[in-house]
């Protein structure tokens, strides 16, 4: 064979990637040329010091950081999509929904098709000037239903269109936002939908907090997989501590499984905030006392919580927590 | 049971932001050591890891699954360290085939080089650390990707070659000039 297909494989051969006929015949090479033999010892010494010396790789806290910054960055992206199209969208997925949707959009389209067929004095765009020149909204009613006379609706984003009054006319377009109230029980699928929405991605931490507090204060045990993934994303990732403990002692409240303790000990892992990891470990040990076990790698995290964490009575629990499992 | 990487891009594409998350956080911890290894710099690795992740946010939707999804995420990984190195870069830029010579360094600046001159066999593990990184920081960004990804991240030419999108002959050849240029750099620790 030739000598540069051995200098091929001396990277191979470092790594122990050869197979047994090639390594055999890779040594018998290197015993008849000083050249290879020579490289060989010199990629083997980099590997070995490079095996030695390894390059510092990111802590928890570290890793925890990037992700609180993520998660930042995240919700601004979502938030820069349309909120509205966004709340829709989450509303019409839901397979209970689509029935009772599919139908209401039929009765509008229904009301729509009526109201073009009937109508005298067809209005599509908002007109009409006093004597003083100045826009006058206040009688008409647009064709997206709201009455521009009303004080609730903002109007954002005027793009002119024509803004040449010479004719006796000037055409604009623009944004009317409208409050939308909902009265109901928490109970309801609708509103607890809208609570779930807000409790993700609304900026206002206190709305976010109220939202976990309205679905805490919800009378049935069990909310949907929807809601309690969305607590768990919470419970771990809100920038705010006070909202990801009330997310975490919501879950404590929730049927105990798989989820629930996984989310339970990545708090008690990452989260910088000493009370929420009381909490978290208070709530591993409660489950603890009902029978639920942990596996060898959740007793490390126990382990090394006993050892490491800063407070003292999560290191007290967590050795409670080791001494149970014996 | 946990989700495969599969079901939980199925649910991330419909829009479950907490099945994205779990995808996220299977690889993160990767992805940010690469970085760091990469820019030796924590803000710069995690502007890298936030960057790498909002492209797979924005991408996720038209992942079609022609690839392993760790392939596809590393990929990303690689390019926004090779993009950040370029935005940031303070040296000269060497086309690859004239970075590296035996000869003459190949033009590759070492400023630092009288810092090996002399034999230092007793340096702690930390220093002889910090002398690796400074002699990583000295390779050219695809050699120090490609270094970093065999000998620190433990990947295969073959998978390095998939995420970098290129021929094994290339990763190679990336390798063996970056193993010269390091076993230069550092024949006065070892």
């Amino acid at each position: 064979m030739e000598h540069h297909i051995y200098k091929e494989w001396i990277p191979l051969a470092v790594d122990n990637d050869l197979n047994d006929n090639e390594q055999i015949e890779f040594d018998k090479h290197l015993n008849e040329c000083a050249e290879c033999q020579a490289e060989y010892d010199g990629q083997k010494k980099l590997k070995l010091l490079l095996i030695d010396n390894t390059l510092p790789e990111p802590d928890d806290y570290f890793l925890f950081q990037a992700r609180q910054q993520l998660r930042d960055a995240l919700r601004k992206e979502r938030s820069d999509k349309p909120s509205l199209k966004n709340l829709l969208g989450r509303i019409f997925t839901l397979r209970k929904f689509q029935f009772a949707f599919g139908g209401a959009a039929l009765l509008i389209v229904g009301f729509f098709a009526g109201y073009l067929f009937f109508r005298t004095n067809p209005v599509q765009i908002v007109n009409g000037t006093d004597t003083n020149g100045m826009i006058e909204t206040a009688s008409h009613e647009n064709s997206s239903g709201f009455d521009l006379s009303q004080n609730d609706v903002r109007i954002t984003n005027i793009r002119f269109i024509d803004q040449d009054a010479s004719d006796g006319e000037i055409e604009f377009i623009f944004d009317a936002v409208k409050p939308v109230r909902m009265k109901g029980s928490v109970n309801d699928e609708m509103i607890k939908n809208v609570l779930t929405y807000s409790m993700l991605n609304v900026e206002n931490p206190g709305v976010r907090l109220n939202s976990i507090n309205l679905i805490s204060s919800e009378s049935k045990a069990e909310p949907d997989s929807d809601i309690k993934d969305a607590v768990i994303t919470v419970a771990k990732f809100d920038e705010n501590p006070g909202v990801r403990l009330q997310a975490i002692k919501l879950l404590s409240n929730l049927s105990y499984d798989e989820k629930i303790k996984n989310t339970l000990l990545y708090v008690l892992m990452n989260d910088e905030i000493s009370g929420n990891r009381v909490e978290a470990i208070n709530c591993l040990m409660a489950a603890q006392k009902k029978g639920t076990g942990f596996t060898e790698d959740e007793l490390s995290i126990f382990k090394k919580k006993m050892t490491a964490d800063e407070n003292r009575y999560i290191r007290y629990q967590a050795k409670t927590v080791l001494e149970e499992s014996k | 049971m946990a989700l495969s990487d599969t079901d939980l891009i199925y649910k991330a594409q419909a829009g479950d932001s907490s099945s994205f998350e779990e995808l996220v956080f299977r690889y993160d911890k990767r992805v940010l050591s690469m970085a760091l290894k990469y820019v030796q710099n924590k803000d710069d690795a995690k502007d890298i890891y936030q960057e790498v992740f909002i492209r797979v946010f924005k991408g996720l939707k038209n992942f079609q699954f022609k690839s392993e999804f760790s392939t596809w995420l590393f990929r990303i990984t690689t390019n926004v360290c090779l993009t950040h190195y370029a935005k940031n870069k303070k040296r000269i830029n060497v086309p690859i085939n004239e970075e590296f010579d035996e000869e003459d360094n190949g033009g590759v600046i070492l400023e630092n080089e009288h810092n090996y001159s002399s034999p230092e066999k007793h340096l702690s593990s930390n220093e002889i650390s910090e002398k690796i990184n400074e002699a990583v920081d000295k390779l050219s960004p695809k050699q120090k990707m490609i270094f970093l990804m065999k000998h620190f991240e433990g990947y295969k030419l073959k998978e390095i070659a998939l995420i970098m999108d290129c021929q094994e002959g290339t990763v190679k050849k990336y390798l063996f000039e970056a193993n010269h240029k390091m076993r230069k750099l550092l024949k006065n620790i070892y």
